[in-house]
């Protein structure tokens, strides 16, 4: 902890997912799958908490940049932390007010056409410290805004993340500035209980949390990421591949399986990179599924494939290649028989590397 | 963290012009930043943590990094400055005998922890020597010895033992630079390498349209219909519109001269993403090698165009005969004799290249034009010469702004000079 501010470490979420009783599920207890974060990257979250500026996260996809923020909010909350946690998926027509606000103006329209002895009030109605009200919701910023007024003061900012924010209109980064600065806005449509327009504040020792991913796609503008911190997350390496697969249950796999297996998928990975054909490299949603049919398919098995025969790890790689090549020259790389026995035999030559990269050096001699 | 270092960092960065930051919200940043009680192990931790502030993208990393070289050396001789004046503040006559490095102590810090304190690693203990000072009863102090030269690039600043094995870190010559592959761009055949991607084009050739109504109203207009219900309060019939064509002429004319050879498959990709939009459906790419030849016939001056593999050619008029002239509009994509530098026929190449523009914009609404080559590599090439020629025609770079304003001036829309 930091003046006061309770840091976030990086630690592993549980392998086992909490059984789904009658109380648990009306608790709202949850369990977001295993995240294992490189220690810069949790650095990096950490002087984002501290400065409380955005972080604007960005790598390749397939690494982990959207599943940080449910990471990050399930440490600081625990299990309930689905009431703290606030996820905005951006669309190619998104605008920068539906993360704030949405009015419902079908229904009020709907309302007003219809005629009956009842007067009805038309009007927009927000009460305090509700998300939702008479035609009227919150978005997800709004939400979190919001939420900060009713936290006590041991507890954490609400975590908002904003993925995919290069999708939207170049503008959209720009419209939010003036809310993540100042910490408000007014909805100008909508009334309080007594009358009174509505604004919503955060409070400032309680600034959520945010973290924005974007794919790179588009240029997002400077005003806006001067505002933001910037942390590109690398691809982790075998080991921290073989990590992550140990953080997850796989009933059939031993760790000595998962380790082969993580190494021969980063090899495959420095293949396909330096082969330069393909239009996308092999990723840990990759890899997961991969692992996940190779658990499915084999039943106790020590030894997937012997790394010294060439054929053995061919026939291996052949066999779950529906799961590892999501584009067609990847595709074309491992069913062609001689590019594949090519792949093949660099990539052995690279796992070779990393098990010698791996091994514990001899002491300095005295 | 001493100021001048900060200003130092600061204006370093304002010098950078690659950098997104350089701003006095970006010094301010600094000052808080090392206002806050953050601890280093070593100067590779602190120069990540400036980096998570101030470097907004992959590419500027390596700016970034080297610009932090610079700034290490800056540090490092503040930090053996301090060590030095402590040492003569608190024994200014005894000799400094080498001693073996004694962990744990390191008094010539600040009491603030985020100053980076210097110390050795087992790599540097052979280019440091210090002392610790026990026996006349003093409170122990460990003295930097300045005259030892500290070998470059391998030092920290952490007394906390040996710095975490870095794969960044190297050994460099004073004259050597890191330029490490950009891993994100290795895909020869992608088009990762356009200054814009598709969708960006795309979105912007959505945006150039003159639609007009026309033929008969048969389409059912949504907002007339609510409008009419908010009105009248019942629903009658819906409301109808006439259907709504775009009646803009987008035409793109790619030089293929041996200097744009490097950019015809963006060339490709500009006509492409202008028909995937669905606003430009029939807009194709028309070629010309440098310039457009003009033919002279009895009746007027023509200019000549290619396909892509010149097996036909076209007129222009011929080209412009079916749509009217306020509705046509000419991207031009060519480097203008930019990326060749110099040349002896510059001039003649800028008046024939004022000929064809004059000709152009008399049978045209707009015309705009695209150089691939950035805008300091037209000086002293006729890409200057022609940039300036018409107040009614601007050339703009190839790059995500320039594009969207040579999109802007097919709208009729010019910058102000």
């Amino acid at each position: 902890m930091t003046n006061g501010i309770k840091l976030y470490e990086g630690r592993p979420q549980p392998k086992e997912k909490p059984k789904k009783t009658a109380a648990a599920k009306k608790a709202g207890a949850e369990i977001p799958d295993p995240y294992i974060a490189a220690a810069k990257l949790v650095k990096a979250v950490q002087y984002a908490q501290t400065l409380g500026r955005p972080l604007l996260l960005k790598g390749e996809p397939g690494c982990g940049k959207t599943r940080l923020a449910e990471a990050v909010a399930y440490e600081l909350f625990g299990k309930k932390y689905k009431s703290y946690y606030f996820e905005w998926h951006i669309k190619s027509n998104s605008k920068a007010q539906e993360g704030l606000y949405v009015i419902n103006h079908l229904q009020r329209l709907q309302d007003a056409n219809i005629r009956d002895e009842k007067e009805r009030n038309l009007d927009v109605i927000l009460k305090e410290n509700q998300y939702k009200g008479q035609y009227i919701e919150l978005g997800e910023l709004g939400k979190a805004f919001q939420l900060t007024n009713s936290l006590t003061e041991e507890m954490p900012p609400p975590i908002v993340l904003i993925d995919e924010i290069d999708k939207a209109d170049i503008d959209f980064p720009n419209d939010l500035l003036l809310e993540l600065d100042k910490l408000t806005f007014t909805i100008n449509e909508a009334r309080d209980g007594n009358g009174k327009a509505v604004s919503i504040s955060a409070k400032k020792e309680k600034k959520p949390l945010i973290l924005i991913t974007s794919n790179d796609e588009k240029p997002l503008p400077p005003a806006f990421l001067r505002r933001c911190l910037f942390h590109y997350i690398d691809f982790p390496g075998p080991d921290d591949l073989y990590e992550i697969l140990k953080s997850r249950k796989f009933e059939n796999l031993s760790n000595d399986a998962l380790l082969a297996s993580s190494r021969l998928f980063s090899s495959l990975r420095a293949v396909i990179e330096e082969e330069g054909t393909a239009t996308k490299n092999i990723t840990t949603s990759e890899l997961l599924d991969w692992i996940n049919l190779i658990n499915y398919h084999h039943r106790n098995t020590a030894k997937l494939f012997d790394i010294a025969n060439e054929k053995s790890v061919l026939q291996f790689v052949k066999t779950y290649s529906s799961a590892l090549a999501k584009d067609k020259a990847t595709s074309d790389m491992l069913e062609d028989a001689k590019k594949s026995a090519d792949v093949i035999r660099k990539a052995i030559g690279k796992y070779k590397d990393f098990v010698k990269a791996a091994e514990p050096k001899p002491a300095p001699a005295a | 963290m001493n100021e001048v270092l900060i200003y130092d960092l600061f204006t370093a960065l304002r010098k950078e012009k690659r950098l997104v930051a350089g701003g006095t919200g970006e010094y301010l940043l600094l000052q808080e930043f090392f206002d806050k009680d953050f601890s280093f192990q070593n100067f590779e931790e602190l120069e990540f943590a400036l980096e998570t502030l101030l470097v907004k993208s992959k590419s500027e990393q390596q700016v970034f990094r080297s610009i932090m070289r610079e700034w290490r050396k800056k540090v490092e001789a503040y930090a053996n400055a301090q060590y030095v004046l402590l040492k003569n503040l608190k024994e200014p006559q005894k000799p400094t005998p080498p001693v073996e490095d004694a962990p744990g102590r390191n008094t010539a810090d600040t009491p603030k922890t985020n100053e980076p304190p210097v110390s050795h690693t087992p790599q540097s203990q052979t280019s440091t020597t210090t002392t610790t000072s026990q026996s006349e009863g003093q409170t122990d102090v460990e003295v930097y010895d300045a005259s030892v030269k500290v070998e470059e690039g391998t030092i920290s600043l952490s007394k906390a033992g040996p710095a975490a094995p870095d794969s960044t870190k190297q050994t460099l010559r004073p004259d050597e630079v890191v330029a490490e592959l950009d891993k994100s761009k290795t895909y020869l055949f992608g088009n990762e390498y356009f200054p814009v991607q598709k969708r960006y084009l795309q979105q912007n050739w959505r945006s150039l349209k003159n639609k007009q109504e026309t033929g008969e109203k048969n389409v059912i207009d949504l907002d007339k219909t609510i409008s009419s219900i908010a009105k009248t309060g019942i629903f009658f019939d819906f409301q109808y519109q006439k259907y709504e064509q775009n009646l803009l002429s987008l035409f793109i004319f790619v030089d293929q001269g041996e200097a744009m050879s490097a950019f015809s498959a963006f060339g490709e990709e500009l006509a492409a993403s202008a028909r995937e939009s669905l606003v430009h459906r029939k807009t194709r790419n028309y070629y010309f090698y440098n310039l457009p030849q003009p033919e002279t016939n009895d009746k007027s001056q023509e200019y000549i165009l290619f396909n892509e593999d010149s097996t036909q050619s076209y007129t222009i008029s011929s080209l412009f005969s079916k749509h009217n002239a306020n509705n046509i509009v000419v991207l031009i994509y060519s480097d203008a004799g930019a990326i060749k530098g110099y040349d002896e026929l510059w001039e003649n190449r800028a008046e024939e290249t004022r000929d064809f523009l004059h000709y152009l914009l008399k049978r045209t609404a707009c015309v705009a034009w695209l150089n691939p080559a950035p805008r300091h590599r037209w000086e002293n090439t006729p890409a200057l010469d022609i940039a300036g020629a018409f107040s009614e025609m601007q050339m703009f770079e190839a790059n995500h702004v320039g594009i969207v304003q040579a999109i802007n001036a097919l709208k009729g829309k010019l910058l102000f000079k």
